[in-house]
């Protein structure tokens, strides 16, 4: 098989750039930005008005995800679930209420005001199964084999080394566990040149 | 997904999910879609 390219880019710059990007979102979701947001992304997406009935609207409002990580099928009570890139936390607090009091919901995010925005609406509804941490998803701050269920949503494009990323939640999850990804795919090749420009990724 | 270890992989949805947002994007220009994709770990060591 052939090894997955990793495209040349500086991790360290892009992820900056990426934090001020959803930083922005988190503070100003009405900005407008090269994404739809909120509550009418929410709709285009397919997610069901019951799943956002109650949510504090500080976590529905700067939702910015690219697909739905629910419509592969709900969570069942019980289970351990790991939100990589949780943002605001509008997927977090829907799974929590998915899996219950009985669950886990693990939320982690590189960008302190989104993670502020979700723990703050955890924190609102007594929804005690959820935590949010600081992190990566090269790296996840999760131990192994831990989760049921991995979801994303409209994060792993933001990451230059795919492979790092898929492999670090194969280990996070359980044998036999899922993962339900909402990202974006091209269907037009993208030029080796701009994927080393930076305002590619964010915008 | 299959070098990470998964398998079942299957892309279940894809729609324009850029189109019409407030900023113009680089979206339109590669043909990008939003698209959901499943997968599972192995039951077995993989």
């Amino acid at each position: 098989m052939e090894p997955v390219a990793i495209p040349e880019v500086d991790l360290e710059t892009l992820r900056c750039e990426i934090r001020k990007e959803y930083a922005e979102v988190a503070r100003q979701p009405g900005k407008g930005f090269h994404f739809h947001t909120g509550r009418p992304l929410a709709r285009l997406l397919g997610y069901e008005d019951a799943w956002l009935d109650g949510l504090p609207e500080g976590s529905i409002e700067s939702f910015a995800g690219t697909g739905n990580p629910f419509a592969m099928g709900a969570l069942r009570p019980g289970e351990r679930v790991v939100d990589v890139g949780c943002g605001a936390g509008l997927d977090t607090l829907i799974a929590a209420r998915m899996v219950g009091a009985a669950g886990r919901v693990l939320g982690v995010d590189m960008t302190e005001e989104m993670r502020t925005k979700a723990q703050a609406s955890a924190a609102r509804l007594g929804l005690h199964q959820v935590e949010v941490r600081a992190g990566h998803a090269e790296s996840l701050p999760v131990e192994e084999g831990w989760a049921d269920v991995v979801i994303s949503n409209g994060v792993v494009n933001l990451c230059p080394d795919k492979l790092t990323v898929f492999r670090e939640m194969h280990r996070v999850l359980r044998r036999g566990g899922r993962l339900q990804i909402g990202d974006i795919a091209v269907q037009k090749p993208v030029p080796e040149a701009s994927k080393r420009k930076i305002d590619l990724w964010t915008g | 997904m299959v070098a990470a270890g998964f398998e079942g992989f299957e892309v279940t949805w894809r729609a324009d999910v850029f189109t019409g947002a407030p900023q113009q994007s680089s979206a339109a220009q590669f043909g990008t879609l939003g698209i959901n994709f499943h997968a599972r770990r192995p039951e077995v060591r993989s």
